[in-house]
């Protein structure tokens, strides 16, 4: 396991925060400018899979988390870095450059939650049918749903 | 100009529909866009309308045949947020489960991409011995899918020492015919044209595009989620990672068979040092409320590597629940394989991925020259390419050495 | 980059001894619903309710995940409620077989579950 100390010494003050939960695996607190600076200091560090990225509507911002594995043999360690964006028009940067594989995450983010990636080229649905309307996104609190059964 | 050939989605056999474009030039392809979506069913946001035991019985049907790895993720990952302590013959259990998963589900899926080759007799001799394996877990969890033996806290049926020795036997069998299976792949020549060589993914590529699973693995690279970051007993257990340097769909078929080989020896070890008495379960019950937490959990299903996301916030409903399936990471790879490979290679190379969401029904192919279209559905796709191997083996067993 | 074996087919391979000893067996498939198929103990059926020892409670009707238990008035028990059971969305997972405290539900190894008209599969009590 990495601890604390030696994360901060390595990101700076890059990161706004930095909490361990009870079973040691780190969680990164950023703000929204200086995520894909932190991303890719990660990346030279060893951090190259992204499992995915997840989004979070908690009804006053939107929060994005980034879930990584550096995998090295025996001393393999996962990490999850966390920023937020607003929820009226709600934009991040994207990260395609560093990870290919943010193609399929970036475009689940934006259909089910309204998020758009600067930079995606190529920005479109990909599980919903394209002849939803524009504002469609599902996963926002305020979408509500009828339940029975 | 460019020929375009939409296959639909719609076809009432087991498989689940996906749709591709595939863009040509004669019959060589060059770009490929997949579609998908069509058995989207809003798992996601239903889940935060049901109890956090509710959701066991939800989410062990986002998939038929990996539905234990479901079951036992979404578990895993609800113990951390409840501070559960799981007593250690649980783990033994759960992790038999798992293993005896991975044994049918690489069976079935050695009869499936048999079929889209055409070799059929291989298809009815795995699909046979797959219902030694679904008998015993008939035997220990009641039912041969959706055998829901994981609860919060541990498992819910415990296992008599008759049902252990059935296991024994199984291993064995299994192990003795998947042997068999490994010496044929290699020698038959049917199988050889048309699985060696094709669908070339390369270990830097692998590495790149953040492939999970066998397919990863097929190319030499070393990861694996039992391996790396261990859980449940893993790291007790005699547990040695597979992996092969062909690169191609016929290395892929090799690194599955091996691990069946490799799941027996952990199943056998299982059954000699499982704890004899002890609880099975942690003393959680339908209305404990958990306390405001988060985790992640991951764990290596028959695909490859599975994530959960889970967020609690004091209530006896879940916050937020994020499912991350293997099959949805190695799309991007798929993109990359199937450029400069003609169109009679596309079943065996989209069938090598193992798709969850699997098989394209019917498939668009795009022609850039002369914007000619063309559609096929599945069985004329497997005909096509069938006939076209049938008239031109000769010169590509040349080409490809 | 073929590995291992020797590449060639042999007529009288592997695979043609499979076939050989194929030959004498029968065939695998069993000819359901002509021949009865026999299900291990413990095996998960169709529900059975003994109303006798029903309190009332309701708390099979508060974890059945997909709603499929519904209470209505009745005088047949200590609390004046009783279950109905539509068991054409059940999903035989067990969770109110564990929560009974009198254990009167439990499960059968019935396993014919293919009805003309949903309201045969439906336990009144």
């Amino acid at each position: 396991m990495v601890s604390i100390d030696e994360l901060k010494a390595s990101l700076g003050d890059l990161a706004k925060e930095i909490k361990t939960d009870k079973s040691g695996k780190a969680w990164v607190f950023v703000e929204l400018d200086k995520l894909k600076k932190l991303l890719s200091l990660l990346r030279i560090d060893g951090y190259d899979h992204l499992s995915t990225i997840t989004g979070y509507d908690d009804g006053e911002k939107i929060q994005l988390m980034y879930h990584l594995i550096k995998f090295n043999d025996k001393g393999s360690n996962d990490i999850n870095v966390v920023t937020f964006t607003d929820r009226e028009n709600s934009v991040a940067p994207s990260i395609l450059d560093l990870y290919p594989s943010a193609l399929v995450y970036e475009r689940e983010v934006f259909d089910l939650l309204g998020v758009r990636f600067e930079g995606h080229k190529g920005l479109k649905r990909l599980l919903l049918p394209e002849d939803v309307p524009e504002d469609f996104h599902p996963l926002r609190k305020d979408f509500k749903i009828n339940v029975e059964g | 100009m460019s020929v375009k050939i939409p296959i639909g989605p719609i076809h009432p056999m087991l498989k689940e529909p996906i749709n591709f474009t595939f863009y040509v030039e004669g019959e060589t392809i060059v770009d490929a866009e997949p579609n998908i979506g069509f058995v989207h069913r809003g798992i996601e946001k239903l889940a935060e309308n049901k109890t956090w035991f509710q959701n066991l019985y939800l989410l062990e049907k986002v998939c038929g045949i990996c539905s234990s790895s479901h079951q036992g993720c979404y578990a895993q990952g609800a113990e951390k947020v409840f501070e559960a302590e799981v007593p250690e013959k649980a783990l033994y259990i759960r992790t038999l489960m798992w293993e005896l998963e991975r044994l049918h589900s690489h069976l079935l899926w050695l009869g499936v991409i048999m079929h889209e080759i055409g070799f059929d007799t291989l298809f009815m001799y795995t699909w046979r011995d797959r219902e030694a394996v679904m008998d015993l877990v008939e035997m220990i969890s009641g039912r041969r899918v959706g055998y829901s033996i994981n609860t919060i806290g541990g498992v819910r049926r415990d296992i008599d020492y008759q049902t252990l020795s059935k296991a024994l036997d199984v291993a064995s069998f299994i192990a003795t015919r998947a042997e068999v299976y490994e010496k044929i792949v290699l020698r038959e020549r049917t199988i050889l044209d048309r699985t060696d060589g094709v669908g070339i993914l390369s270990k830097a590529d692998a590495i790149r595009l953040n492939t999970v699973g066998p397919t990863a693995r097929a190319s030499g690279v070393k990861r694996d989620i039992r391996y790396n970051l261990p859980y449940a007993i893993y790291d007790e257990t005699p547990f040695d990672i597979v992996i092969d340097d062909g690169c191609d769909v016929l290395s892929r078929i090799i690194v599955r068979i091996r691990e069946m080989i490799i799941s027996s020896e952990i199943i056998k070890w299982i059954v000699f040092n499982m704890p004899k008495n002890g609880p099975i379960a942690a003393k959680i019950t339908h209305f404990t409320k958990p306390p405001e937490n988060e985790a992640a959990s991951r764990v290596e299903a028959p695909r490859g590597e599975l994530f959960y996301y889970l967020k609690s916030n004091g209530s006896l409903k879940p916050e937020r629940i994020k499912i991350r399936t293997p099959t949805l990471a190695n799309i991007v790879s798929v993109i990359h394989m199937v450029k400069g490979h003609y169109i009679a290679d596309i079943p065996p190379i989209v069938a090598g991925i193992d798709p969850c969401i699997s098989c394209m029904d019917r498939v668009a192919i795009i022609d850039v020259r002369n914007e000619k279209k063309q559609l096929f559905n599945h069985d004329q796709l497997l005909r096509y390419s069938i006939k076209w191997y049938r008239k031109n083996y000769r010169w590509l067993r040349e080409e490809r050495g | 980059m073929v590995k291992g074996g020797e590449g060639i087919d042999m007529p009288w391979g592997t695979l043609l001894k499979e076939a050989l000893k194929n030959l004498m067996k029968k065939p695998v498939t069993i000819n359901y619903p002509i021949v009865d198929i026999k299900v291990p103990e413990g095996y998960r059926g169709l529900l059975d309710f003994n109303i006798s020892k029903c309190l009332g409670c309701g708390t099979c009707a508060r974890v059945c995940p997909t709603n499929a238990i519904t209470m209505i008035p009745s005088d047949k028990t200590r609390l004046k409620k009783a279950p109905r059971f539509e068991l054409a969305k059940c999903v035989f997972c067990g969770s109110c077989v564990e929560v009974c405290p009198t254990k009167a539900i439990s499960f059968t190894k019935n396993y014919h579950t293919a009805v003309l008209k949903k309201e045969e599969l439906t336990i009144n009590p």
